[in-house]
């Protein structure tokens, strides 16, 4: 037996799931040459933090992260706290460098090229960027006995980028940037349906797939 | 005013069989919590008490030919502070002695004799060139709420005197610390607190090992600037 009601909100669900708002993105490369890889996890990821203001979002390294590592040829990735911890305070966000210009001195430091040796990371990954609103406007109102009116907007930009610098021969290996925007609605005639546009989940796979591509 | 007026309905008007006393009591005593409850949320903001203990890598880098006296006070050793957010809650942070660890560990890495001296004033004969007294001058924090973000912030500002062995002040040093909680999802405010406290703190032993030696420099402490000069540089 079957319920007519249930029908009808699991077609609203469906409807929910399946719709979304408009996302747009594009995504540079530049490489300079192949990485090396071994079968030891020879790379970490680092997330860029200049200030308190200023931080990639741990869930878009999470995101990233679990990409290039699950699924089929995944990429083994070494745990950056541990990178962090046996180098302190050479990668810490107040002194890390910021060019790969600066990773020559940064190796002359006493210990630190061992130390990285040590480790067996070779490459790591600088991924800067972050997820903003930018715009946003119309206006809904709710009332709970007639329910919601009316129509939301707004858009985010997700602008992010994955450095890779090659720490034995203290040189960039090359830039991924990833540049996507997105509009999500919220129409509302007594119950408000939500199309999301999913910003910066669109940015994590568009890096990671190229990132991926380009460590395998 | 005529009080023989049926008030309600006809469903009051139903005669109804007294409760058993048993009954009616823990009814009482459960409607008396509910309103001690709700007279508590009205008249205060929550209480949070948060523990901070946490572990500082070893840093990677050459002690100096420098010795430094560095007295601890009380208040640096044991530092608690309480606020009261925006919001009306109570924010009681302890941390123990985890400052004292931190700054201990990052001198004892930096140089090759730390010695902790009894007091804020070098004596007659003391075996230092420099004496250090840290201080923490700020602590203050952002919740979730007050930020509308997800992430806990914290700042801290600290404050290390330099005593020359002869009494000479030559100034203090100050150093501005950040911190915040990463993923949110599933975690307690309480934990995310603690993460920001303790990222906070790392910043502050990131300045001390790499600031430290400079500062001596800049300052031209009698006989152990030459010596300063070799520690780390960015």
């Amino acid at each position: 037996m079957t319920c007519p009601g249930f029908r009808r909100i699991g077609a609203l669900g469906a409807l929910l799931v399946s719709t979304t708002g408009c996302v747009t993105s594009r995504i540079d490369t530049s490489f300079n040459e192949s990485v090396e890889l071994s079968d030891t996890a020879s790379v970490v990821l680092l997330a860029r933090r200049q200030n308190v203001e200023h931080e990639t979002e741990s869930g878009f390294m999470d995101c990233i992260k679990k990409a290039i590592t699950s699924g089929a040829d995944p990429v083994p990735i070494g745990s950056d706290q541990a990178f962090m911890d046996k180098l302190f305070p050479w990668f810490e966000p107040r002194i890390a460098p910021l060019s790969d210009e600066n990773l020559p001195d940064l190796l002359a430091k006493p210990g630190v090229a061992e130390r990285i040796l040590e480790s067996g990371v070779r490459y790591i990954v600088w991924v800067d960027g972050s997820t903003e609103l930018i715009d946003g406007g119309g206006q809904l109102s709710c009332d709970i006995n007639i329910g919601c009116f009316g129509f939301n907007w707004w858009e985010k930009g997700a602008d992010y980028e994955a450095a890779i610098w090659d720490l034995r021969d203290a040189k960039s290996m090359g830039l991924i940037s990833t540049d996507v925007s997105g509009r999500s609605y919220m129409p509302a005639v007594v119950v408000p349906i939500p199309l999301i546009a999913r910003t910066q989940a669109a940015a994590c796979k568009g890096l990671a797939s190229s990132l991926r591509e380009y460590l395998q | 005013m005529n009080t023989d007026l049926p008030r309600h309905g006809p469903a009051r008007s139903r005669s109804r069989a007294p409760l058993p006393r048993a009954q009616c009591a823990r009814r009482c005593a459960a409607a008396a919590l509910v309103a001690v409850g709700l007279l508590a949320g009205c008249a205060s903001g929550k209480q949070y008490l948060i523990s901070v203990d946490g572990s500082i890598p070893t840093p990677l880098v050459e002690s100096l030919p420098v010795r430094v006296g560095v007295y601890y006070s009380p208040e640096f050793s044991n530092y608690t502070s309480a606020e009261e957010s925006l919001s009306g809650d109570t924010w009681q942070v302890a941390f123990a002695d985890l400052q004292q660890r931190y700054v201990h560990a990052m001198l004892t890495s930096a140089f090759d004799e730390v010695v902790i001296s009894p007091t804020a004033t070098p004596g007659t004969d003391v075996s230092y060139d420099v004496l250090l007294v840290p201080e923490v001058e700020n602590f203050s924090f952002l919740t979730p709420r007050e930020s509308g973000s997800k992430f806990f912030a914290v700042s801290m500002r600290h404050f290390v005197r330099f005593i020359g062995v002869d009494g000479t002040d030559y100034g203090a040093w100050e150093i501005n610390s950040y911190g915040r909680s990463r993923s949110s999802f599933g975690r307690s405010i309480k934990d995310l607190a603690s993460e920001a406290c303790l990222d906070a703190m790392r910043d502050l032993a990131t300045s001390v090992i790499v600031g430290l030696p400079e500062e001596i420099v800049n300052r031209g402490i009698d006989g152990i600037a030459e010596q300063a000069s070799r520690g780390p540089r960015l």
